[in-house]
């Protein structure tokens, strides 16, 4: 009865009764995300064969505690994004319970070429959303970019089939590593090449910036804590189950991470617009992340997900309100806003806080465990690129922070003549959402060990090794 | 050789998408790539005289000589996903016509 095949099916089936009564689209995917959520809580963990297809044979599903651990993240953060999201989200439901389904897909999938198939009902889905910032050059940039990296995917999957003779992805790194380096080269390179532009590794990321940076109160939060997390997960497994790293592709990948990491935060140092500081501090953040995954480090790539999930889910929810409210998301036109917001401006500063790594945030244990996780590899430059970094990133936040509680100059007393007027930036019902998701982070904060204990047994999952616990269609 | 042409037209695709502007052609440079993709999976499963995996009456059941079914299956599926994609393209540029009145990217430049 419970299966983890409903966290897709569900989605799918609401979003075609949701064709038919367009009304009721916002109800039908807020009762499909309480469903999922219902469905993680209940769906034993493990294997799921579909169609009592046996693997090479038929599509499975592995339900182990990493995928628990990202699809609980997802249903939440879609759960607040929708419902903050509020009338943009109604106009965008259908698509909306379209890419839920694909993003439940992609991380439940146990097959490469039906990773393929959800990456492309996720990308499909994103542009469409995309198209709510009303930029439409950017979403077609993003389009061809996407669907370029889609190809590069594809290609690297049918030619590690060419080579195994199988898609199932548990176990497939180990057959892998038995070919030559030569041969798995280039399907590797491919693979890694077609996710790159998901998980905005520069140069094809550059997508990002335009379309985070001219985001709303849904595409904000929908790229930057949904899309973003759900892609790095996907990139983890595809780590830890697939990629074989030979020396040109494992420093390639890194030095690519790398270079995302430390360009992103200087771009985003260099902006005077708050959508596009965060645009380019998710595109440095995704790079550490990768950085990670590269390193073998799961647990503290995880760690750094849920943490940057979570705070920039909220700076975007509160700087895309403020931004519309104010019609403008520069540093001179919304200094001193939080004056007239203070609670939006307690969130955001928590966020902030713990994005930055400040101690006693969820931010400070991540970064600290991804810095001392590192030393053990021996690669001690890395480290120290990450503290030099920490600083931009800590310089640039406090920077926003300043200016955006104080409607003084810089060097000057505020007086409440320089406060702008007030404007309402999200409704009570919005600001009561953006608050929990707010004291989620916080509370993770403040018992860290106990979240790194529950992580560190999806961290160990990366690698499955689970049982079946369902066949013929998951009954 | 099905495999060169295939590496060809993904070539040809990529020479495309990087040297023009305009934004139908990106789209039909973004579907020889797609092409060329289909063509070199197919060439992935290509066995020489080999048969058609159906099994009839005429066909031995111990028969080892056939075309391998999943790359075909695989570029059935990508075949309607780059259709969807092409689709989207076109109705994203129409829109961006129908606001700068060009298709050209270098012409609109940097929207903000």
């Amino acid at each position: 009865m419970w299966s983890p095949v409903w966290l897709i099916v569900l989605p799918l089936l609401m979003a075609f009764i949701s064709v038919v009564i367009k009304k009721q689209q916002y109800l039908l995917l807020n009762l499909s995300i309480l469903l999922n959520l219902a469905v993680l809580y209940l769906a034993p963990q493990g294997m799921v064969i579909i169609g009592g297809f046996r693997p090479p044979f038929g599509i499975s599903l592995n339900f182990d505690r990493y995928a628990f651990i990202s699809l609980l993240l997802i249903q939440v953060l879609m759960l607040f994004a929708t419902f903050i999201a509020g009338p943009l989200a109604k106009k965008y439901g259908t698509v909306l319970l379209v890419l839920l389904a694909g993003i439940n897909g992609m991380l439940l999938t146990n097959d490469l070429f039906n990773l393929f198939v959800m990456i492309e009902v996720v990308s499909i889905a994103s542009f469409i959303i995309s198209t709510s910032n009303g930029k439409f050059t950017h979403t077609f940039h993003y389009l061809i970019l996407a669907s370029v990296g889609g190809v590069f995917f594809l290609l690297g999957a049918v030619m590690v089939y060419a080579y195994t003779g199988t898609l199932v992805v548990q176990g497939l790194f180990a057959t892998l590593g038995q070919l030559p380096n030569a041969i798995s080269l280039i399907p590797m390179m491919l693979i890694i090449l077609g996710l790159a532009v998901e998980l905005k590794l520069m140069p094809v990321g550059s997508w990002a910036k335009n379309i985070y940076g001219n985001s709303n109160v849904l595409t904000g939060p929908i790229f930057a804590a949904v899309l973003a997390p759900a892609f790095g997960f996907v990139f983890g497994r595809m780590m830890g189950e697939v990629v074989v790293l030979n020396p040109i592709t494992g420093y390639t990948l890194l030095f690519m991470a790398i270079a995302t990491f430390v360009l992103g935060e200087l771009a985003a140092y260099r902006q005077k617009d708050l959508l596009k500081t965060l645009a380019f501090s998710s595109i440095a953040q995704s790079g550490l992340a990768i950085i990670l995954f590269t390193l073998n480090l799961p647990f503290a790539a995880i760690l750094l997900l849920i943490n940057n999930a979570l705070a920039k889910s909220i700076l975007f929810w509160v700087a895309t309100g403020v931004s519309t409210a104010y019609e403008t998301s520069s540093m001179k036109g919304l200094r001193g806003v939080f004056y007239n917001h203070r609670i939006l401006g307690i969130t955001f500063s928590i966020a902030s806080l713990s994005l930055v790594g400040i101690p006693l945030f969820l931010g400070f244990y991540a970064k600290v465990t991804a810095v001392m996780a590192i030393f053990t590899t021996g690669l001690i430059w890395i480290p120290v690129v990450i503290l030099a970094t920490a600083i931009i990133e800590g310089a640039y936040m406090m920077k926003w922070l300043l200016q955006l509680w104080s409607p003084a100059k810089e060097g000057h007393l505020a007086s409440t003549e320089e406060v702008p007027e007030k404007r309402e930036a999200l409704n009570m019902t919005q600001i009561v959402a953006v608050c929990l998701v707010a004291l989620i982070l916080f509370v993770f904060g403040l018992v860290p060990q106990r979240v790194g204990r529950v992580l560190s047994v999806a961290s160990q999952a990366e690698i499955s090794q689970v049982e079946t616990v369902a066949e013929g269609g998951g009954q | 050789m099905i495999q060169f042409a295939g590496i060809a037209l993904i070539l040809i695709g990529i020479y495309g998408l990087m040297t023009t502007k305009h934004m139908i052609k990106l789209i039909i440079a973004l579907n020889v790539l797609e092409l060329g993709a289909n063509i070199f999976i197919i060439s992935v499963g290509f066995v020489k005289n080999g048969l058609a995996p159906i099994l009839t009456a005429d066909v031995p059941s111990d028969l080892l000589n056939f075309v391998d079914p999943l790359p075909q299956a695989m570029v059935l599926t990508a075949i309607v996903i780059g259709f969807g994609a092409t689709a989207l393209g076109l109705a994203v540029a129409r829109k961006v016509y129908g606001k700068y009145q060009t298709y050209d990217l270098s012409v609109i430049g940097g929207e903000e």
